[in-house]
C-alpha cells in the first residue's frame, strides 16, 4: 500500500487552475521525486497535502485513510519548505525538540533522541547555536532533522538544495539519500533539477502547467518518455552512467551512453 | 562587528540631531527646578520645589490614571489588530487593499469631523464618559497599531507559524511559543504607538467632555498656555517621563533575544 496516494487533486485560485486532476502515489519507504519547472504547481500540491491550503477536488490518503478532513498537525505530513522556516528565537536543540515537546516526550527520550539526530547529521557542535549563526547548509540539515523529530508518515522536501554551490549540493544529496535508505523515509522530494531527480528519486513524476503528465518507476521513465512530448522536451538527451548515475546533454559529460 | 566610524559631517549631523532634541529638555529642567530667571539676570532665581510639590498634591493621580487608561486603549487596540490583520493577509491582494483603504481611514478623516458625528452616535446610544472616550481613543489609535501589526505580517508572513502547525501545534502553542516571540518586537512598537495616539489626545477629550479624571493632557494643555514657567514644565517634564517610562518598558528585550539576531519582526 502507498503511504502516500494523491487521487485526482486539484486546486484553483483566483479563478486559475493551479493543480488540474494531479494523481500520484508515494510508496512506504521511498523516495519520489516531483520534477517540473517553475511555476509548474510543485510547491502548491506540497501546501495541499499538508492541508495549509485546502484543494477544490480530489482526495489525499495516508496509509489509505483519506486526511482532507484532518487538521494539518494530525496529518503525519511535515514540510521542509524552500526557506526552512527554522525558528529564529530558538536555538537548534530547541527547534529540533519542539515537535517532541508538543508530542509530549519526556525529558530522558527528548535528550535521546535529540543527542542520536545530532550525531547522525553532524550537528552536533552547532545544536545550541540561533539558526541566523548557521550556514545555509546546516540550516537546511536543521530543518530537516527538526521534521524527522515530529517522525512523519511522510516528509516533503521543497527544492532541498536551492541556493547551494556545487560541492554543497552534491554533499546534502549524497547524506539525504543515504539517510532515506538507512531510515527507509517515506519522502516527496520536489526539484527542478532533472539530475537531483534522477539520481535521488525511486519514483519521478513529472509536473507542467499543473497536470501529472508522467509518474513511474526511474528504470521504467525512459521508456515512457517517448510518449509525453513535454516530458521529453524538458529531460533533452539523457546519458545514464554504469554507476546508476544520470547526466543530461545541458550538462554534457565524456562518458555515457545517449539513451534519449 | 566593526562598526565603520563616522565622517565628519555625520557627526555635525547627529549633534545637531541631539541639541534639537535635547535643548529644550535643558529648558525645561531649568524651569522645573527654578522657578523664576529674570530677564537680565545671568544666572536663574533661587532652586525651587514648589511645581512638584503640587504636581504630586493635585495631579499625580490624574497622570497615573490617564497612563494607565492609554496603556488599556492601546492594549485593546492591539487585540483588535491582530486577528484582524491575520484575517486581511489571507485575503485576496485587491480585496486586502480595498479594505486597508477603510482601516487607515481615521488617519485621513479630520478629527473634528468624525468627534462630532461619533459624539453624536454616542449620545444616541447613552455611551458617554470614559468609556466613550475610550472607544474613541481607540479609533484614533487603531489605524496606527494595526497599519504596524499588518506591515510586520506583510513583511515576513505567517510560515513560521504554520510551520509550527505542521509539526503537529495546536493553534495556541503555536501562536505563544513560536509567533508571539517572533513578533514580540512588532507588536511592542505597535503597542507603543497606540499609547501615544490616546495619550497625546487632547480634541477629542475637550470635544467630548471634561474627561480631567483620564486624560494627562487636558490638565496640561491650558497650563502650556498659562503664565507659571516653573508649574508648567514640571508637568511637561512629567508628562514627558512617563510617556519615556513605557517607551522603555516597550524596549525592553530579553538577553536571550539579543544573542538570537535572526528575529526580524521589529519595524
Amino acid at each position: 500500500m502507498p503511504a502516500l496516494e494523491i487521487r485526482d487533486l486539484s486546486y484553483s485560485a483566483g479563478g486559475r487552475a493551479i493543480l488540474k486532476d494531479v494523481s500520484m502515489t508515494v510508496p512506504d519507504g521511498a523516495l519520489t521525486v516531483l520534477c517540473g519547472p517553475s511555476g509548474a504547481g510543485k510547491t502548491t500540491l506540497l501546501r495541499v497535502l499538508t492541508g495549509e491550503v485546502d484543494p477544490s477536488g480530489g482526495d489525499v490518503l495516508v496509509d489509505g485513510v483519506s486526511v482532507l478532513d484532518v487538521p494539518m498537525r494530525k496529518r503525519g505530513i511535515v514540510l521542509v519548505d524552500q526557506q526552512d522556516r527554522l525558528f529564529p528565537h530558538m536555538t537548534v536543540r530547541e527547534n529540533v525538540a519542539f515537535p517532541m515537546k508538543i508530542r509530549r516526550l519526556s525529558r530522558a527520550e527528548r535528550a535521546e533522541r535529540l543527542e542520536s539526530l545530532a550525531r547522525r547529521f553532524h550537528l552536533e557542535s552547532q545544536m545550541d547555536l540561533y539558526p541566523s549563526q548557521l550556514s545555509g547548509g546546516q540550516r537546511k540539515l536543521a530543518a530537516i532533522m527538526r521534521a524527522l523529530a515530529a517522525e512523519p508518515q511522510a516528509l516533503l522536501l521543497d527544492e532541498p538544495f536551492n541556493g547551494m554551490d556545487n560541492p554543497l549540493h552534491m554533499e546534502i544529496r549524497a547524506f539525504l539519500s543515504s539517510l532515506q535508505r538507512e531510515q527507509h523515509l517515506t519522502v516527496l522530494l520536489v526539484t527542478h533539477s532533472k539530475e537531483d531527480a534522477f539520481t535521488l528519486g525511486d519514483r519521478i513524476g513529472f509536473l507542467f502547467g499543473g497536470e501529472m503528465r508522467l509518474c513511474r518507476a526511474r528504470g521504467d521513465v525512459l521508456s515512457h518518455i517517448s510518449s509525453v512530448p513535454d516530458v521529453e522536451h524538458f529531460l533533452g538527451p539523457v546519458r545514464a552512467f554504469p554507476d546508476g548515475s544520470w547526466v543530461f546533454s545541458d550538462k554534457l559529460m565524456q562518458d555515457g551512453d545517449v539513451i534519449v | 562587528m566593526n562598526r565603520r566610524s563616522m565622517s565628519l559631517p555625520e557627526k555635525l549631523l547627529l549633534l545637531l540631531f541631539a541639541a534639537a532634541l535635547l535643548l529644550p529638555l535643558i529648558s525645561l529642567f531649568l524651569f522645573s527646578f527654578f522657578g523664576s530667571w529674570g530677564k537680565n539676570s545671568l544666572l536663574p532665581g533661587s532652586p525651587t520645589l514648589s511645581g512638584f510639590r503640587t504636581f504630586f498634591a493635585r495631579d499625580f493621580g490624574t497622570a497615573i490614571r490617564s497612563t494607565a487608561f492609554s496603556l488599556l486603549v492601546s492594549l485593546a487596540t492591539l487585540i483588535i489588530s491582530v486577528p484582524a490583520a491575520r484575517a486581511l493577509l489571507s485575503l485576496r491582494a485587491s480585496t486586502r487593499h480595498r479594505l486597508e483603504t477603510v482601516l487607515y481611514l481615521p488617519m485621513l478623516l479630520p478629527p473634528v469631523s468624525v468627534s462630532m458625528g461619533i459624539h453624536k452616535v454616542f449620545l444616541r446610544m447613552g455611551l458617554t464618559g470614559t468609556g466613550a472616550v475610550f472607544l474613541l481613543h481607540m479609533y484614533f489609535a487603531l489605524p496606527y497599531v494595526f497599519s504596524l501589526v499588518f506591515s510586520c505580517y506583510a513583511s515576513w508572513g505567517m510560515e513560521h507559524e504554520t510551520a509550527a502547525r505542521n509539526l503537529g501545534a495546536r493553534f495556541f502553542p503555536a501562536f505563544f511559543r513560536v509567533h508571539l516571540p517572533i513578533y514580540a518586537q512588532g507588536y511592542k512598537n505597535a503597542f507603543f504607538m497606540g499609547f501615544l495616539i490616546s495619550y497625546s489626545q487632547y480634541f477629542v477629550n475637550f470635544y467630548l467632555g471634561s474627561w480631567r479624571d483620564v486624560n494627562f493632557a487636558m490638565i496640561l494643555a491650558p497650563l502650556i498656555s498659562g503664565s507659571n514657567r516653573n508649574i508648567a514644565s514640571v508637568y511637561t517634564l512629567m508628562y514627558l517621563l512617563l510617556g519615556s517610562l513605557v517607551l522603555l518598558v516597550c524596549s525592553f528585550e530579553r538577553k536571550k533575544g539579543q544573542k538570537r539576531g535572526g528575529t526580524h519582526a521589529g519595524t
